[in-house]
């Protein structure tokens, strides 16, 4: 009698934990991605504020000026990255900031591509490395 | 003189069980711990463990919040799991109880020959058959695919030996009696053999998950995308940094066999004739 109880409860026990995992593996996922920070990002525009060469050899790119933490004459920018696991993650690169206006700011860096996804708009603080959810625009 | 005798078997016989639960129980502790501490606990820096903490600082449910929300990668390694384990276990235990019925009761040419070399099959080592495994499963093209360690595990020698003891000890007049009464040998198998391997069955079907649950060899050499590897391969993975959700994976891996033992507890008593008994 015991032991058909025994029986009983591990039959029971090991439906409902197997339906538990297999819940939270669906939702790990979303639930995951609610949990992230959420940004919002833009291409990267190369050119300048005024819209002319000024004879420099560094390439110089136009960024939004919420996507840049400014320090003096210098700032940092997070831009998206995949890793190996298809995770989106951010990498900080420091920029030179040249010039700005009211939209932008005109930077130059070594780190910096034109084909890179800058970061403007977060929800919450993040830092170099962490993982976060890109909102559509 | 008898009571201090008794006193020192129990106290003996409870120092070996901890000794082997310890592993266990660690695994427990560290799995309530935050990963600081684990990492702090278990900072090899200099060849070995810093220290060994059985108490949690803080009880911290972390670790499960990590592999349950944030790390959706372990779940679906667990999932993996259940995709290799299950359908072989199922098709072992089918397989090996329909050969074990032939080799055990029914009489054609060269059977026990034939037995003799499942028997060579089952004293060769895991490593020795990996490479001609491999090739077999590389010209069926099964390679990076669930049933290249589905389908050897289906049919692994072993369930036919351990079922082929216990259909050994049934007694041929009751087949004889069915076969007079005109039942076909599936009826057989189904009514008369079936009821009474019950225990070897279930000690089989014990074994055969636990061997399948813990595998690591096989998908490490059949699958190129580690996405398929199973949770076993995850944990085995020492140079994993994630000490703490480890733990918190180990106590998750722990259950399905655990669960299954209690299943079968009481009948693995008896893994041969139930009319033993």
């Amino acid at each position: 009698m015991k032991k058909n109880r025994l029986k009983k409860y591990s039959i029971r026990a090991g439906i409902a934990f197997l339906i538990i995992v297999a819940v939270l593996t669906y939702l790990s996922s979303t639930i995951d991605n609610m949990l992230l920070p959420k940004v919002k990002s833009t291409d990267i525009i190369v050119g300048t504020l005024s819209g002319e060469n000024d004879g420099n050899m560094k390439t110089k790119y136009l960024l939004p000026l919420s996507s840049v933490t400014e320090f003096d004459e210098s700032g940092s920018v997070f831009v998206l990255n995949t890793d190996d696991n298809g995770k989106t993650k951010v990498n900080e690169i420091s920029v030179t900031i040249t010039a700005s206006d009211d939209l932008y700011y005109e930077v130059t860096s070594g780190s910096l591509f034109s084909d890179m996804q800058v970061i403007y708009e977060t929800s919450k603080s993040i830092s170099d490395g962490d993982r976060v959810y890109v909102e559509e625009g | 003189m008898k009571k201090i005798k008794l006193t020192f078997k129990y106290t003996l016989l409870v120092f070996i069980a901890l000794v082997f639960l310890f592993p266990v129980i660690y695994m427990l502790a560290c799995s309530f711990m935050s990963s600081g501490e684990v990492n702090r606990m278990l900072d090899f820096t200099n060849g070995k463990y810093r220290s060994l903490s059985l108490i949690p600082q803080m009880f911290s449910l972390e670790q499960y919040y990590q592999v349950f929300f944030r790390r959706p990668e372990y779940l679906l390694k667990f999932w993996n799991s259940v995709i290799i384990t299950f359908p072989t276990v199922l098709g072992q235990v089918v397989v090996s109880s329909l050969a074990a019925f032939a080799f055990g009761k029914l009489h054609f040419p060269f059977r026990d020959k034939l037995f003799f070399v499942y028997i060579i099959l089952l004293i060769l080592p895991l490593q020795v058959t990996l490479v001609p495994n491999y090739i077999v499963l590389d010209n069926l093209n099964l390679l990076n695919n669930f049933l290249a360690v589905i389908l050897p595990g289906t049919f692994s020698a072993f369930g036919v030996c351990l079922l082929r003891q216990s259909i050994k000890y049934i007694f041929d007049s009751s087949i004889e009696a069915a076969l007079i009464d005109g039942a076909s040998y599936f009826k057989i198998f189904t009514k008369i053999i079936l009821p009474q391997i019950k225990g070897g069955l279930i000690t089989l079907t014990l074994l055969c998950f636990i061997d399948n649950w813990n595998v690591v060899e096989q998908p490490l050499i059949y699958f190129k995308d580690s996405g398929m590897y199973p949770l076993s391969i995850g944990l085995s993975d020492i140079s994993n940094s994630d000490y703490g959700i480890i733990f918190a994976c180990g106590v998750m891996f722990m259950i399905p066999p655990m669960l299954i033992y209690f299943y079968g507890q009481s009948d693995i008593d008896f893994p041969f004739v139930q009319i033993d008994k």
